[in-house]
């Protein structure tokens, strides 16, 4: 009946017989279509960084929003397609929110990581016994980061609901350059400052478009109040003009 | 003769009696609760433990309705559980005292017949109790205690840990778990629903040690 | 308020006396059943055994048990299906029974019994007593009913852990007499059984022996109007 391998791809929770899950795995693909993202832990805070690509001139550069407060103290930052990133950001605020009215404390930024990919996982057709979930993988990855009690960290999610800590990552088309330089380049002793530096110094290299304060956002959130900020244009300015 | 066809309701409530007390003094707390529990005049039991361990820092003693306490408790062991799971961590005192807040809370009309004592160490170390009504409104105490002999306790409390109404100068240094010992020996002197044994709990950094003292039985 | 709620019981049973012994647990109920003030079933069993290493006794509501019983006996047959030579305990059941207690409470129609639930778990004596709220307490000695107010006392003095069966059950024996005497809901018609190591057993019913004969039940010189 299923001739061809590619049939395999129809259903969304269908094994192929090599043990693969196609439709995840061209899920996985729509996020090395989308614009490089950056985050960096550092020794006193951590930074997300990424591109925003302006396609015409006549789009207002500030309208496009790709990094996400999720709480007070947890920013993420994504690639793939927008309007799924902002589902599982919806969904990762609720659960802090909740956790805070429940527990009168911030929510780990791994718990909320984790309840994104339980989420992330929640596709198909459901059983009909609670709401209808996502027909098919979210075809977005997110870049979690933040500062809890046990310090900063970084976390990554994607279609597969696969769960990981980075001490530096960078997801989206230039995913692979931009891996490679934080390899290279990646301190533990880094400051926050640096940090900033660093993701700026890498997104200005991977970069197709020249690197201004219009076309790239940037957030950080510092261990001395665990505060999520967002860089101004005129902010992201001093940086380039010292890199 | 014209019958009345009135018919009696059940009356899901009743008060077992008892009372627990706690008292946080520096980096220790110590939590009493006499073993007595009572259906009107009645002992149904002398030697039942009010007070569950809930983390390795933290406790929850009840006075109230025994069956309320006991699935207050369980349930309360179950969301533990749970998040110990879910985070990877133990709550801290703070988290419980909020959780405790809420589970009462959600039982606001139709309330577990609890009074409610929340004693551990909080996150710097330092003993803390927090005390409860039955439907969840709390607050963070140096001392507290609730149950069928609370008028009896608190004013001893009040004067022992405060210093309330003294014209010395008084500072509270006592040993918090003979405080609390003295205490139920005298409540279980005029409270007929407190007696017949109190166990103590004393909590500090080292952990959490268990005794009990013999209180008047009848 | 539906017409199913038992707030009112109707065929009641009176007290349940269970004890700890040195060997088990001995379990005491009259075989009666009253409806008000009528003596209605003058010879039913108001004891069972769940399994074979649980034994419950209960007063109150005589429908409920039979309910009681049929849910425990559920369970014990979906754990018998399983086939795995782990058995439920005393423990079990109990804790089984005091949430569905619980849970029939909440909801404002309650099992209306006072239950004692008795077994052997790892060679130890396990006795429980259990309430319409579904109060669930650990006890060397359970009392309900009347026995609560007119045996407790009596078991409170001469009860010990050591207490051979004959011991046992002698005292029991006492306790039931006074009930006899006392309890205008009790009867002279009692049964005894036991959970030991060896199982469960259940003696058949007798009528107890009692004296009527004293001087001062016989005279209404106690009142002082014909003195």
């Amino acid at each position: 009946m299923f001739a061809t391998k590619n049939e395999y791809d129809r259903g969304v929770n269908t094994f192929s017989p090599e043990g693969r899950l196609f439709q995840v795995e061209y899920a996985l693909e729509a996020i090395k279509l989308g614009s490089t993202s950056i985050g960096i832990t550092c020794q006193d805070g951590v930074v997300l960084a990424v591109e925003r690509r302006v396609t015409s001139k006549l789009i207002e550069p500030s309208s496009i929003e790709k990094i996400f407060e999720i709480d007070s103290h947890v920013g993420c930052a994504m690639s793939g397609i927008l309007a799924d990133a902002r589902t599982l950001v919806d969904h990762a605020r609720a659960e802090a929110q909740n956790h805070r009215f429940t527990y009168l404390e911030e929510m780990l930024l791994q718990s909320i990581a984790q309840s994104v990919c339980d989420l992330s996982l929640n596709f198909g057709e459901g059983d009909g016994s609670q709401k209808k979930p996502m027909s098919r993988p979210y075809g977005v990855s997110l870049l979690i980061g933040g500062v809890d009690k046990n310090g900063p960290a970084l976390f990554t999610t994607d279609p597969s609901g696969t769960l990981f800590k980075y001490k530096a990552k960078a997801i989206g088309s230039a995913a692979e350059g931009a891996q490679t330089m934080l390899q290279e380049e990646f301190k533990t002793d880094l400051s926050l400052e640096d940090g900033v530096k660093m993701a700026l110094r890498i997104l200005k290299q991977v970069m197709e478009e020249a690197i201004t304060s219009q076309n790239v956002e940037v957030a950080v959130v510092s261990t001395q109040d665990k505060i999520f900020r967002r860089l101004t244009p005129s902010g992201v300015e001093e940086y380039l003009t010292s890199l | 003769m014209v019958k009345e066809s009135k018919q009696s309701q059940f009356n899901p409530y009743q008060n077992n009696g008892g009372t627990v007390a706690a008292v946080a003094l520096g980096g220790r707390v110590a939590v009493g609760g006499d073993t007595r529990i009572s259906v009107g005049y009645n002992i149904i039991s002398r030697n039942y433990c009010k007070i569950t361990q809930l983390t390795s820092k933290a406790v929850i003693a009840s006075s109230g309705m025994v069956t309320d306490a006991q699935n207050l408790h369980k349930l309360l062991l179950a969301r533990i559980t749970l998040y110990k799971h879910q985070h990877g961590t133990e709550p801290s005192l703070k988290a419980l005292s909020k959780l405790l807040s809420i589970t009462l809370y959600s039982r606001r009309f139709f309330p577990f017949y609890t009074f409610n004592l929340l004693a551990g160490l909080n996150e710097e170390g330092q003993g803390a109790v927090y005390g409860y009504d039955a439907i969840g409104s709390f607050d963070e105490l140096k001392y507290g205690v609730q149950g069928t002999g609370q008028e009896l306790c608190m004013s001893v409390l009040d004067n022992q840990c405060k210093g309330a109404n003294r014209t010395d100068d008084y500072t509270f240094t006592q040993d918090p778990v003979e405080l609390i010992r003295d205490v139920f020996t005298s409540c279980a002197e005029r409270d007929i629903y407190t007696g017949d044994a109190v166990t103590v709990w004393d909590i500090t950094a080292e952990g959490i040690q268990q005794t009990s003292i013999p209180l008047r039985r009848d | 308020m539906a017409l199913n709620h038992t707030v009112d019981p109707i065929i009641v049973g009176a007290s349940v006396i269970a004890i700890k012994y040195a060997d088990g647990i001995l379990m005491c109920t009259d075989t009666l059943a009253s409806f008000g003030s009528m003596a209605r079933y003058k010879n039913i069993p108001r004891m069972a055994a769940i399994g074979n290493s649980t034994l419950i006794g209960a007063s109150g509501e005589y429908s409920d048990f039979q309910e009681i019983i049929r849910l425990l006996r559920e369970k014990e047959q979906e754990d018998f299906i399983q086939h795995d030579n782990i058995s439920l305990s005393a423990a079990h059941y109990a804790s089984y029974l005091s949430s569905i207690l619980y849970g029939k409470r909440n909801k404002g129609n309650p099992l209306y019994n006072s239950v004692a639930i008795a077994g052997i778990i790892n060679g130890q004596q396990y006795l429980a007593y259990l309430d319409l709220y579904g109060t669930h307490v650990l006890a060397d000695y359970v009392t309900t009913g009347f026995a609560a107010h007119l045996c407790k006392p009596l078991l409170g003095n001469d009860w010990r852990p050591d207490l051979t069966e004959s011991e046992a059950k002698q005292l029991v024996e006492g306790c039931m007499r006074t009930l006899w005497y006392r309890d205008a809901r009790a009867s002279n018609r009692i049964q005894f059984a036991k959970v030991t190591r060896e199982g469960i057993t259940f003696e058949d019913p007798y009528v107890l022996q009692s004296e009527w004969g004293y001087d001062s039940y016989k005279t209404y010189s106690l009142n002082p109007l014909y003195a």
